[in-house]
């Protein structure tokens, strides 16, 4: 991922899970839970902007254990 | 883990709603930081220039549930009063920032008046309806007396006469849909703001 802005992110030992947590006729947004290298669990919530979906041809692949 | 999404390109609008919806959240979590879930960034995916997100602290929320009337009031009193107080925005109307309603962008461009902000942001949306749906004869010949006498005779007086209107940060898109509870305090959260500094009796200015 590239951020638009700077931020920090802790350091990730790997994504414990990362779960639909709904959709709206423009957005789709996650739940990712991930262990970090400090021991703690910490919640993010992502949302995917899509203004439409047509569903095909068009894949995203996010690999999410080696986005920094 | 990879996590293929049927996700398809978003364009320039996709990009700037989620930064506007960063800015906005960022916005109220800088005036009271518990009313809204932290904010972290937004961005695009490095193997798909045309896919963006924004990603903030995840909360568990009852979002069934709409917070306690007096709860919530007081926090969204709270963000209207503590935001006017700051003057972050120099006395001038506005957003640094284009926010979107849907896919509706806003007119956030800064105006010294409140008169003046909401005619141009009215306009604007008259400007995206006519594009939607074409142009309407009739509306049209409603336009110049509701911009020339109507809100100048509703809003003037707001700003005349030793009256002042001191710029308060809006969530700018409050409904039922984008409030709900957080699980472990049932304290009043909001979400999806689209926020920029206005009168704070104003929801949005139309979409």
């Amino acid at each position: 991922m590239c951020f638009g802005i700077e931020i920090e992110l802790p350091e990730i030992e790997h994504v414990v899970s990362f779960t639909d947590n709904g959709a709206s006729a423009w957005a789709k947004t996650f739940r990712i839970v991930a262990l970090l290298k400090s021991g703690s669990e910490q919640s993010y919530f992502l949302k995917v902007g899509t203004l439409q979906f047509s569903g095909a041809g068009e894949i995203a692949l996010l690999n999410v254990t080696s986005h920094k | 883990m990879p996590v293929i999404l049927d996700q398809v390109s978003t364009g320039h609008h996709g990009r700037e709603s989620l930064k506007g919806e960063y800015e906005s959240t960022l916005a109220i979590y800088h005036i009271v930081p518990d009313f809204v879930p932290k904010p972290i960034g937004w961005g695009t995916y490095s193997l798909s220039p045309d896919t963006h997100f924004y990603i903030g602290e995840f909360r568990n929320l009852l979002v069934d549930e709409l917070p306690s009337a007096t709860e919530f009031c007081e926090k969204l009193a709270m963000l209207h009063i503590k935001s006017a107080a700051s003057r972050q925005s120099g006395g001038k109307f506005g957003f640094h920032v284009t926010t979107y309603n849907g896919n509706l962008p806003q007119e956030n461009t800064w105006q010294d008046s409140w008169e003046k902000f909401f005619i141009s942001g009215l306009k604007h949306m008259f400007i995206l309806n006519e594009e939607a749906g074409g142009k309407c004869e009739e509306l049209e010949n409603l336009l110049p007396g509701l911009f020339e006498k109507v809100i100048p005779r509703l809003l003037r007086p707001l700003e005349t006469n030793g009256n002042t209107v001191a710029p308060a940060l809006v969530h700018g898109n409050l409904w039922c849909g984008n409030a709900a509870v957080r699980l472990e305090d049932d304290a009043p959260i909001v979400f999806d703001p689209s926020s920029f500094w206005a009168h704070n009796e104003c929801k949005r200015i139309l979409s």
